[in-house]
C-alpha cells in the first residue's frame, strides 16, 4: 500500500499521521520510506496538532472560498483552511482531519490563550 | 571550452491544435534548421524538455527530423525543464561529448505539469496560484507591496506581448484598469496576475567553440547555475521572503561568469505571476530584499520585453527554452519590434513548484 493511503485512511478518521524517523526523531512529510537525513526507515506517528500560522490569504476558486494558511507543526509546513481572525504567528492548532478528493482536508484553529485569574 | 549558442526558434503559442508534442517540436527544429550555417548531420545531441506523457520523444523527434545522435533524451523538470534541457546540452558540450546540440520544449495546454500532484503539503490548495500568493500576502505585509504595483507587472508584460507575434496575448490589448479590476482569484493575485497555460513550442541549438566560429553572431554562455531545494511548498525556505533556489543559482551563474547584477543589460524573468517577478528582481540581486517594486517604478532594467509568461503563455517545456531565446535575440540585434538597443550582457530566470528549482543563465554577445 502506498504511504499516502495510508495516511488517507487514518484521515478520513479524524487522526493525522506522518512518517517518522525514530533516530533522528523527525517528522519526514511529504510521507517517505526512508529517512532523508540518516536512511533508516521511518515509520508512523501522529502529528502534534499545535503549531504556528506562517502566512494565510482568502481562495476564490470553486470549492475552495475561504480562508487557508500555511502551518508549521513538529518541523512540517502544511496547508489547510483556516478561520478569518486568525493571523501570521499566532499559535494554532489542527482542529479538524478529514480528506476531500482523496487529498488531506485540515482545519487550522486559533489558540485561546487563557488567562490566569 | 566557451560554449555558445546559434540560432533559435520559437513557434506561436497556442491554446489548442491537432498536433502532437512530438510534431510540435518537429515544426520547430525544422525551422531552426532552415537558418544555421550548422548541417544536420553535424547535431550529436538532443534534448526534448517537456512534461508531456508522451514517452521516447528525445529519440521519437530525432526519427522525425532524421537525425540519428550520439545522445537523445527528453528532459522533464516541471515548469524549469526548458532550461535543465540547457544546462544538460551545456554540460554534453562542456564535457567534450557533443558539439552540437539541439534542445526543443514541447507542450499541450493540458499537459500534466500544471499541477504537483505529489506535493502532500497542499492538501486542498493544490493550485500554484495557491502558493503564489502566500508570498504575495507575506510581501505586502513585510514590505509593502501593493496590488498596484502588481497591476504594473502584468501591464508592462501584456503590452510587451503586443509587439511578440509568437505570444499568445499578442492581438490582446490590456489596460491597467481592466488588470487591477480583473477578478480576484486568490487574495491579493487576480486573474491578470496568472499566467495562462498553453501550447507552443521553441528550440535552441548550442554549439563548441570550434563550431561556433562558423556562425555569424554566436551568443556566448558566461554563467548557467541551477539550484533545487526538493519539491514540496513546505521544503522551501525558512520564511516566505526570497525564492532560496534563485538567490543560490543566481550567485553560482555570477560568479562562473565574474559579473554582477550591475553589468546586466535585459532580463527574462520567470513571471508565471506577478509576484515572482517582483520577487526575482531581490533574489537575482537587482535590489535589495523588499525593494523589488523599484524595479518597476525607476524602469532600470529592460525586463521580459518577450512578454514574460503573463503576455506569451506559459506551455511548460518551452518556456526556459523561449526566456532564453529572448535574449539571444536581443543580444544579437535581431529581435524586430522589441529589438533594446545597447544590450551586450543580459541573463535568464527560469523556475518550478513554488520555487523550489530555479536555473540562471547569463549571456553575452
Amino acid at each position: 500500500m502506498k504511504l499516502i493511503d495510508i495516511i488517507i485512511n487514518y484521515a478520513e478518521k479524524g487522526i493525522l499521521l506522518t512518517t517518522y524517523c525514530f533516530n533522528c526523531k523527525i517528522h519526514i512529510w511529504p510521507p517517505n520510506r526512508y529517512c532523508n537525513f540518516c536512511f533508516n526507515k521511518t515509520g508512523f506517528r501522529k502529528m502534534n496538532r499545535k503549531g504556528i500560522l506562517l502566512e494565510k490569504s482568502f481562495s476564490n476558486l470553486p470549492d475552495l472560498v475561504g480562508y487557508y494558511g500555511i502551518g508549521e507543526f513538529s518541523g512540517i509546513r502544511i496547508i489547510g483552511s483556516v478561520d478569518q481572525s486568525v493571523l501570521p504567528y499566532d499559535r494554532i492548532r489542527i482542529s479538524q482531519v478529514g480528506v476531500k478528493n482523496n487529498k488531506l482536508d485540515l482545519e487550522f484553529s486559533k489558540i485561546r490563550v487563557k488567562r490566569l485569574k | 571550452m566557451e560554449i555558445a549558442i546559434d540560432s533559435t526558434n520559437t513557434q506561436k503559442f497556442t491554446k489548442a491544435s491537432d498536433f502532437t508534442p512530438a510534431e510540435l517540436a518537429t515544426k520547430s527544429i525544422v525551422d531552426l534548421l532552415g537558418k544555421t550555417q550548422i548541417q544536420k548531420a553535424e547535431i550529436d545531441g538532443l534534448i526534448v524538455s517537456s512534461s508531456s506523457n508522451d514517452l521516447y520523444l528525445g529519440n521519437i523527434v530525432s526519427e522525425m527530423i532524421g537525425i540519428r545522435p550520439k545522445f537523445s533524451t527528453k528532459v522533464e523538470n516541471l515548469c524549469n525543464s526548458g532550461t535543465s534541457g540547457i544546462m544538460l546540452a551545456y554540460s554534453l558540450i562542456k564535457s567534450g561529448l557533443c558539439d552540437a546540440v539541439l534542445v526543443t520544449g514541447t507542450e499541450k495546454q493540458d499537459s500534466q505539469g500544471n499541477k504537483l500532484t505529489w506535493d502532500a503539503s497542499r492538501g486542498q490548495y493544490d493550485m500554484p496560484i495557491h502558493w503564489a500568493s502566500l508570498y504575495a500576502q507575506n510581501h505586502f505585509r513585510k514590505y509593502g507591496t501593493t496590488e498596484e504595483d502588481l497591476a504594473i507587472i502584468s501591464l508592462k508584460n501584456h503590452a510587451s506581448a503586443n509587439k511578440n507575434k509568437n505570444a499568445l496575448f499578442y492581438d490582446k490589448q490590456f489596460t491597467y484598469s481592466s488588470i487591477i479590476n480583473s477578478k480576484m482569484m486568490v487574495e491579493p493575485l487576480k486573474k491578470f496576475d496568472c499566467c495562462y497555460p498553453c501550447e507552443g513550442s521553441s528550440s535552441i541549438l548550442l554549439l563548441s567553440e570550434a563550431k561556433a566560429k562558423r556562425t555569424e553572431v554566436p551568443v556566448w554562455i558566461r554563467g548557467i547555475s541551477q539550484n533545487n531545494q526538493g519539491a514540496s511548498f513546505g521544503s522551501i525556505s525558512n520564511d516566505l521572503d526570497s525564492i532560496i533556489s534563485t538567490r543560490i543559482a543566481a550567485r553560482e551563474a555570477f560568479e562562473q561568469s565574474k559579473l554582477t547584477p550591475k553589468h546586466i543589460d535585459i532580463v527574462e524573468i520567470h513571471d508565471a505571476f506577478t509576484i515572482l517577478e517582483l520577487l526575482a528582481y531581490e533574489d537575482l540581486g537587482f535590489v535589495e530584499k523588499g525593494q523589488g517594486r523599484k524595479i518597476i517604478k525607476e524602469n532600470t532594467l529592460y525586463t521580459n520585453v518577450r512578454g514574460g509568461l503573463l503576455g506569451c503563455g506559459h506551455p511548460i517545456g518551452a518556456t526556459g527554452i523561449d526566456q532564453t531565446n529572448e535574449i539571444v535575440l536581443q543580444l544579437q540585434g535581431r529581435a524586430g519590434l522589441r529589438q533594446k538597443e545597447g544590450c551586450e550582457i543580459g541573463l535568464v530566470h527560469n523556475m518550478a513548484a513554488a520555487g523550489t528549482s530555479s536555473t540562471v543563465i547569463i549571456l553575452q554577445k
